[in-house]
C-alpha cells in the first residue's frame, strides 16, 4: 500500500514539473519579469534544486503540514482540510441516494424479469449512466434552483450552521451525482439477483417449504449484496478521491475535488501533489476495507 | 440450431433477435455518419464551425434580426440550412460546430478505447501467463493507475501537456493535438480492463486445452496468441462498447474542465452554461447529443453482453 502511494506522488511530482515546459518561476514572476526577479523566485522556492531534492522538500512540506500553494499563497493543509467536510457531506449523501435507489430499483427489475416494465426500467438505468454528470447538474441547478426556485442555485452552507440549510443545498448535488449510480447499481444488483435466484441452496429453500419473503430476505438477498457493497465501497472512495470535481465545480460547493481542478488547471503543484496523496490514500485504505468487509461478509473467503 | 454451432454464431442470432440493441446500434452508426459529414453540413449552413458573426443579420419569422443582440444574446434554432441549431455568443452556426465537436468525440472515444483495448490485452496475457514477478510488476502499475483519481489524472496530464505538448524522441505532438487526449483516456482506462482479463487469463491457462498446447512443445507467444486470445476476445468484445461510451464521456468531462481540444462536446457546453439563462439552446443541444451517443453504445453494449452470456438470460417464472 505504501509502495503505491509513493509511486503516485513520484508520479504526480513528476507530471507537472517534468512535462510542461513552463518554469513555475517565471509563472510566478508574474508580467515581464526581470530576470533577478526570477532568479530570486528560484532560490526562495527551491526550484534551481535536483528535481530529487525538490521532491523531498515539497513532500515534507505537504506532509509536515506548511506546504503553501505557488499561486494563492495560502496553506494547502488549511485549504483541504476546509474543503474536506464538504467533499465528504457530497459524497456521503449521494452514496446513500444511490444505494437506496440503486436496491430498489434492481429489486423492482428482477422480481418483474423479462417483462415490459424491466426492460423500461433498463432502459432508464442506461439512461441515468449515460447523463454526464455536469449537463445534468447544470440543468438541474437552472431549472429547479434558478427558475422554479425549488432549491438553491448552488453553494454550501455548513451542517455547525444550520442543519436544515445544509441538507437543502445538497439534495440537488446529490442527487446528480446518484441518479448516474443508481443506473449503474440497479443494473448489477438486478443481474446478481437473477443469478442468485437461480442457484440451488434458494430452491432447496423453497423445497424445504420457506415463504417466499423468507427466501429472498435470508438467502437471496443478503448474497446479492455481497458484491453491491464491495462496488460501494469503491465507488464511494473514487468520489471523494475525485469523481466529486464536476459536480463540485458546477454547484460551487468549494470541496476538495473543486480545489484539485483549481490547482491543477493553474499548474500549482504543492495543492495538487496533496489533493492526489490524499484521493489515493483514501483509495488504497477503501480497497483494503472493502476486502476485509468482504471476507467478513462471505463466508466462503475466510475459509481459503 | 445444428448441434456443433459455435459459441460466435450463436451469440451473432441472439444479438439478430434483440430488436431494441440493434435500433440503439444503428443510432450509433447514424452519428458517426452525421459527424463525418460535417464538412457537408457546413457548406450547406453557409460556414464553418469556427467562423464568428458577430454583427450579421438574418432573416428569421419574416424580418431582418440580429444573429447575436448587441446585449450579446445569440438567436435560437431556425431549423433552416443556416443557423439551424441557432447562433453562439460569437454568432458561430452551434449545428456545425456540433458536428464537428462530435468528430473529435468520437475519434477520441474510439481510438482511446482502441489503445486502452490494446494497453489491456497486451498487460492481461502478459500478466496472467508469466506470472511471478512480471505479474507482481504489472499488478503494481495497475494498482497505481487505479489509485489516482480518474478525472485528476485526466486534468493532470491534459494540463501539463496542453502547455508544452509531448516530445517522445524524435516525435513531437503538438498542444492541441488530438493524440493527446487520446493517449491520456487510453492509458488511464487500462486497469478498468486489464484486471479482468488477467482473471481471465489466469484461469484460462489451468486448462486442458493449454496443456496441450504446451506438451505439442508451443511456446509462450504462440500458447498466448492462438490458445488464450480467442479465448479472452468475447470478454474484449463486450467490454468494447463499454469502453468507448466511458471513453467519450471522459473526454467531455476533460474538456468542460478546459482540458482538452476544440471544438468539443465537452467545452461547448461549458460555454453554454454561462449563457443558460438567455441561451439554453447552448447547453441543451450538446448535451443532448452527447447523452444520445452514449446512451446508444450501453443500449447496445448491453445487448452485445447479453448475446454473450446467457446466463444473464432471463428465466420468467419460477
Amino acid at each position: 500500500m505504501l509502495v503505491v502511494l509513493f509511486a503516485v506522488s513520484v508520479l504526480t511530482f513528476l507530471i507537472f514539473n517534468v512535462i510542461p515546459n513552463g518554469d513555475p518561476a517565471v509563472r510566478m514572476a508574474g508580467k515581464s519579469p526581470t530576470e533577478s526577479q526570477v532568479e530570486a523566485i528560484r532560490a526562495e522556492w527551491g526550484f534551481d534544486d535536483s528535481l530529487a531534492v525538490q521532491y523531498v522538500e515539497t513532500m515534507k512540506n505537504v506532509f509536515g503540514g506548511s506546504a503553501i500553494s505557488y499561486f494563492t499563497q495560502l496553506n494547502v493543509r488549511d485549504q483541504i482540510v476546509d474543503g474536506i467536510p464538504r467533499t465528504l457531506s457530497l459524497a456521503i449523501g449521494a452514496a446513500f441516494l444511490w444505494m437506496l435507489g440503486g436496491v430498489a430499483l434492481g429489486m423492482l427489475g428482477a422480481s418483474r424479469a423479462g417483462r415490459l416494465s424491466d426492460r423500461l426500467i433498463t432502459l432508464l438505468a442506461l439512461t441515468g449512466v449515460s447523463l454526464p454528470v455536469f449537463w445534468l447538474g447544470a440543468l438541474m441547478s437552472y431549472y429547479l434552483g434558478f427558475k422554479a426556485g425549488w432549491f438553491p442555485n448552488g453553494g454550501y452552507v455548513p451542517l455547525t450552521e444550520d442543519p436544515l440549510d445544509w441538507a437543502y443545498h445538497l439534495v440537488l448535488p446529490c442527487t446528480t451525482l446518484a441518479i448516474l449510480f443508481v443506473g449503474f447499481y440497479s443494473r448489477v444488483l438486478r443481474s446478481n439477483l437473477l443469478d442468485t435466484m437461480g442457484e440451488d441452496y434458494v430452491r432447496t429453500a423453497r423445497a424445504k417449504g420457506l415463504p417466499e419473503r423468507e427466501v429472498m430476505r435470508r438467502h437471496v438477498l443478503r448474497n446479492s449484496l455481497i458484491p453491491i457493497v464491495t462496488l460501494w465501497g469503491l465507488d464511494f472512495g473514487a468520489v471523494v478521491a475525485g469523481g466529486a470535481i464536476l459536480i463540485e465545480v458546477v454547484f460551487d460547493l468549494q470541496g476538495v475535488g473543486q480545489y484539485a481542478a483549481d490547482s491543477v488547471r493553474t499548474l500549482d503543484v504543492p495543492p495538487v501533489l496533496a489533493v492526489t496523496m490524499f484521493g489515493a490514500f483514501f483509495i488504497v485504505v477503501l480497497n483494503t476495507v472493502v476486502d476485509i468487509v468482504y471476507a467478513a461478509l462471505d463466508p466462503r473467503i475466510r475459509l481459503t | 440450431m445444428r448441434a456443433g454451432t459455435g459459441p460466435w454464431r450463436l451469440a451473432l442470432r441472439r444479438l439478430r433477435r434483440d430488436r431494441v440493441s440493434l435500433v440503439f446500434g444503428g443510432l450509433f452508426v447514424a452519428l458517426v455518419v452525421l459527424a463525418i459529414a460535417a464538412p457537408l453540413w457546413a457548406s450547406v449552413a453557409g460556414r464553418g464551425w469556427e467562423e464568428n458573426n458577430l454583427t450579421g443579420k438574418i432573416e428569421s419569422g419574416g424580418e431582418q434580426v440580429d444573429v447575436v443582440t448587441p446585449e450579446g444574446i445569440p438567436i435560437g434554432p431556425q431549423w433552416r440550412g443556416e443557423y439551424f441549431l441557432g447562433a453562439d455568443a460569437n454568432g458561430r452556426d452551434v449545428a456545425v460546430q456540433l458536428l464537428y465537436a462530435m468528430r473529435n468525440s468520437l475519434l477520441i472515444g474510439l481510438a482511446a478505447a482502441l489503445l486502452t483495448t490494446v494497453l489491456a490485452t497486451l498487460t492481461g496475457l502478459i500478466a496472467g501467463w508469466y506470472r511471478g514477478w512480471v505479474d507482481a510488476l504489472a499488478r503494481s502499475s495497475l494498482d497505481v493507475l487505479w489509485a489516482f483519481p480518474v478525472i485528476l489524472l485526466g486534468v493532470a496530464l491534459g494540463t501539463s501537456l496542453a502547455i508544452g505538448g509531448l516530445q517522445v524522441g524524435p516525435v513531437t505532438i503538438g498542444p492541441g493535438s488530438v493524440l493527446i487526449p487520446i493517449l491520456i483516456i487510453g492509458v488511464v482506462f487500462v486497469p478498468y480492463m486489464a484486471r479482468p482479463l488477467r482473471g481471465r487469463v489466469l484461469a484460462l491457462r489451468e486448462q486442458e486445452f493449454v496443456e496441450a498446447a504446451r506438451a505439442q512443445g508451443a511456446g509462450s507467444w504462440r500458447i498466448m496468441s492462438s490458445e488464450l486470445l480467442p479465448n479472452i476476445a468475447s470478454t474484449v468484445i463486450v467490454f468494447a462498447p463499454l469502453m468507448v461510451a466511458n471513453a467519450i464521456m471522459l473526454e467531455a468531462a476533460l474538456s468542460f474542465l478546459g482540458v482538452g481540444v476544440d471544438p468539443s462536446l465537452g467545452s461547448m457546453i461549458n460555454e453554454g452554461i454561462e449563457r443558460l439563462i438567455t441561451a439554453p439552446h447552448l447547453t441543451i443541444v450538446p448535451g443532448l447529443m452527447l447523452v444520445l451517443t452514449v446512451l446508444a453504445l450501453n443500449v447496445f453494449g448491453d445487448g452485445v453482453r447479453d448475446a454473450f452470456d446467457p446466463r444473464t438470460e432471463v428465466r420468467v417464472g419460477r
